[in-house]
């Protein structure tokens, strides 16, 4: 019976995702029609075609991959860390990212590791150390409680942005532009070359992260217990914080540390469908990422013509939000 | 069956087990008594593979711990800890199939088998009727029924036990010791239960290891088990012992 209603709620969010992928690039400032858009797939060129297929699509693709990452790995971390508040912005992760990304372009190293540019180099960088150092703190003793590492995450957090509110100080005009979203976190126009470039791994890590489901059950528990039943505990524990920080990078290096998606996205699914993980992984990344697309189309359109970065609006959504959730965890 | 041999273990330098060896034959159904701080839940851990042996072995079915890998070691053995915890609440019928996990793959759902195996090890403990509900739905004595169930999928041949029935109450306890002897009985399991109440352990248990000071300081039948003198020497309080009006086993009375 909760399988069924999970099947529907998964089937669902397959569809939000569908739904605002065909209809949210149509809605902004310039009003498009589908007459245009039919026209240019057949070659005609038009204004129209042009701003869809230049400037919104990829943008509304972007925020499909970036939404459906950042919640998936906020899944990741509240099973591992057995902790709903447990997401790659509370953990510091996504600050962490953001770093390595301003530390590489300030710097100015510039080198390209095959399908990976330096600024994504940083932030992947930037997000495995920071988890690194969330995982070391989680393993050294069991008596850290798991809101403690929250804090620690969010005490991270906020000096890494210390850290790069200096690097903003000291940069010239052309980095600072260059840098602005990364702090902020919004989709700006990107290529489909670098979002392809991106895809790869993004799409490895979802398929494990589906074929981890019963793992991630059982780890939720107890470590005792999902030992005892057979999972390699230290090995799940490694393969997915390292792949989740991993896909968080990569995601940060393109649309900057956009918050609270793993907060929001994963809870609202629990509350729809329970927290069997089979069920909750791959929901996540279809609602996460119609989620971060339709937050991303308010964005572009509240305040016409001025464009603003998504990372305002869910902020904006998701700061009360976790609030009410620390409050109701006592 | 399980075999300790000369197992050694320390905490940050202070050893909290010396030189323990003990076997347990396959069948039998043993309970772990002795003070706190004796050193019974890290005999347990050890056997469970949940700390790391520092000296000394483990064998289960005369394999070493160490050659097992984690599904295999899970289809033979089942742990049953004091309590259990969830960060998400679950429905019972999840929790006891996370039992089947070590026979399964990622991608598959789960088979026939599973389902059946499952639903027999909710109604053998009696928490069937309430699948559907969530764990933070449930009562102590459901909770630890519930593990039990979920233990039991594993279909193992061996089952260890943390205090199992230390938060129930006196009926919940007897019911979940009636559980485990008809297991004992008529599935031939190995069990071993580590345990604060004597007189429980008494009535059920076939074979009682006392531990003191992290070694083995009696071992046998209750009969020969639970005397004035050993209960003096061990736990340091003075105890009459008399006969059990029922079966005649040794009831401790303080």
């Amino acid at each position: 019976m909760s399988r069924r209603r999970s099947l529907i709620v998964l089937t669902g969010s397959f569809i939000f995702m569908l739904a605002t992928l065909m209809i949210t690039p149509f809605i902004g400032s310039q009003s498009l029609s589908y007459q245009d858009v039919w026209q240019t797939l057949q070659g005609v060129s038009s204004p129209s075609g042009l701003i869809f297929f230049n400037i919104r699509l990829p943008r509304i693709l972007l925020a499909l991959l970036t939404g459906g990452t950042l919640a998936v790995a906020g899944v990741i971390f509240q099973a591992l860390l057995r902790n709903p508040l447990a997401t790659p912005y509370t953990l510091g992760v996504a600050s962490g990212s953001a770093l390595g990304a301003l530390f590489v372009i300030k710097t100015g190293i510039a080198f390209a590791i095959p399908g990976l540019t330096a600024v994504q180099f940083g932030a992947m960088t930037g997000s495995l150390l920071t988890i690194s150092f969330v995982y070391l703190l989680a393993r050294r003793s069991a008596r850290v409680s798991v809101h403690t590492l929250i804090l620690a995450g969010v005490t991270i957090s906020y000096f890494f942005s210390a850290l790069i509110l200096i690097l903003h100080y000291i940069a010239d005009f052309t980095e600072t532009h260059q840098m602005i979203r990364w702090t902020i976190g919004g989709l700006d126009v990107i290529q489909y070359s670098t979002l392809l470039k991106s895809m790869p791994l993004l799409l490895i890590a979802f398929v494990v992260f589906v074929g981890m489901g019963r793992s991630l059950n059982l780890i939720s528990t107890t470590e005792d217990s999902a030992r005892s039943k057979g999972v390699n505990v230290e090995r799940l524990q490694k393969t997915a914080f390292v792949l989740a920080s991993l896909a968080t990078g990569i995601v940060v290096s393109l649309s900057g540390p956009i918050g609270f998606i793993g907060l929001i996205i994963p809870h609202l699914l629990r509350l729809m469908m329970g927290p069997d993980h089979r069920f909750l992984i791959p929901a996540s990344i279809f609602f996460g990422g119609g989620f971060l697309a339709l937050a991303d189309t308010v964005a572009r359109t509240i305040l016409a013509p001025v464009d603003l970065p998504v990372g305002i609006v869910t902020t904006v959504i998701g700061g009360p939000f976790f609030l009410w959730m620390l409050i109701r965890q006592r | 069956m399980i075999a300790s041999k000369q197992l050694d273990y320390a905490y940050h330098g202070s050893p909290v087990l010396r030189d323990v060896s003990l076997t347990l034959e396959a069948g039998t159904f043993t309970a772990i008594i002795g003070p706190n701080g004796a050193g019974k839940s890290t005999l347990l851990k050890l056997i469970t593979g949940s700390l790391a042996i520092q000296a000394g072995e483990v064998q289960i079915d005369g394999r070493s711990l160490s050659d097992y890998d984690f599904k295999t070691l899970a289809k033979t053995m089942a742990y049953v800890a004091q309590s259990f915890e969830s960060a998400f609440d679950f429905t019972a019928y999840e929790i006891v199939a996370m039992g089947r996990f070590p026979y399964q793959t990622a991608f598959r759902s789960e088979s026939q088998r599973d389902r059946d195996i499952i639903r027999q090890m909710m109604e053998a403990t009696g928490v069937w009727s309430f699948r559907e509900r969530r764990l933070t739905e449930l009562s102590g004595g459901e909770r630890q029924r519930l593990i039990l169930s979920s233990a039991l999928a594993q279909e193992p041949r061996i089952l260890l036990l943390d205090e199992p029935t230390t938060a129930l109450d006196i009926k919940h306890q007897m019911q979940f010791y009636r559980i485990l002897e008809r297991l004992c009985r008529e599935e031939q399991m190995t069990i071993l239960t580590v345990t604060h109440d004597l007189n429980l352990a008494s009535r059920f248990v076939e074979r009682l290891v006392v531990m003191k000071d992290g070694e083995i300081a009696a071992d046998g039948k209750p009969e020969g088990v639970l005397t004035s003198e050993t209960l003096a020497r061990v736990y340091e309080v003075e105890a009459q012992i008399i006969p059990h009006p029922q079966d005649g086993k040794p009831y401790v009375m303080i």
